[in-house]
């Protein structure tokens, strides 16, 4: 066998794929899933989004977290 | 094409289950991809479902002026894919196919360690011609498409597909020189 033949059965090889029947059920569900919990934190959230001192504790928490995450990230960086 | 924009609009426009229509139509080649780019056999059904699941949130992004909506996809994939290629790097053999041809044992068993060489040569390339290389065999892209998922020129992608091709033709040489 050549390797043009050998390359070709390769491919052909490579190329077969078999995609699960509950493949487009399993994405569609994780996608109505996702856009659940949007909707129960907007609904959560929105109410107090109007007034300005929830805000203000709401970016002051997501700063928060954003801050701890990046120290977590530098400490495994530097000290792993 | 048309009908592919009119799928996104009604999908835009809160008619999620229309996504359904497109989930179908590029789950196959999405997964082959990410297959091929990983090396892991197993786990490519999750990672195409997370494929999935960032082009629908990110759909408002996409723009039809720009690109084609396959190649916008196969952007979200080849990244998700060279992220999840670079976190894990399997000790991958493959399994090789139960039948190649009508060949006697010894030819067959041959065939199927070269065929195991070849994807240890996939996975041994650089990511970055792994992936020109599947999107331009498997995927058969042409070189201009792969550019705009690449973000580079086109005659970068030639050359990294052709190192590609020369570095699986050197592993197919090595083997026959190591069998013999």
């Amino acid at each position: 066998m050549n390797h043009q033949e050998i390359f070709k059965t390769w491919k052909r090889h490579r190329e077969q794929i078999k995609v699960s029947h509950d493949f487009s059920a399993s994405v569609m569900a994780r996608i109505r899933e996702s856009r659940a919990t949007h909707r129960a934190w907007i609904s959560l959230l929105g109410p107090w989004a109007v007034r300005p001192w929830a805000r203000a504790a709401m970016i002051a928490m997501g700063v928060s977290i954003g801050l701890a995450r990046i120290v977590m990230t530098l400490q495994l960086v530097l000290f792993a | 094409m048309t009908d592919e924009l009119d799928v996104i609009r009604r999908v835009l426009g809160g008619d999620i289950e229309s996504f359904r229509l497109l989930v179908e139509r590029y789950a196959g080649p999405v997964l082959r991809m990410i297959r091929n780019v990983t090396g892991d056999r197993h786990a490519g059904e999750d990672l195409a479902q997370d494929v999935f699941l960032a082009a629908f949130a990110q759909l408002r992004t996409f723009d039809p002026a720009q690109s084609r909506f396959s190649t916008w996809l196969f952007t979200i994939a080849r990244n998700k894919s060279v992220n999840a290629a670079k976190r894990k790097r399997p000790a991958y053999l493959a399994q090789a196919p139960e039948r190649i041809d009508a060949r006697s044992p010894d030819e067959l068993a041959a065939g199927s360690e070269l065929l195991v060489a070849l994807d240890q040569a996939l996975l041994a390339l650089p990511i970055r011609q792994r992936t020109a290389l599947v999107l331009a065999e498997f995927e058969k892209l042409p070189y201009e498409t792969i550019a705009q998922i690449e973000g580079v020129r086109i005659g970068t992608i030639k050359s990294r597909v052709n190192r590609a091709r020369n570095k699986l033709k050197e592993a197919l040489n090595r083997f026959e020189v190591d069998v013999s």
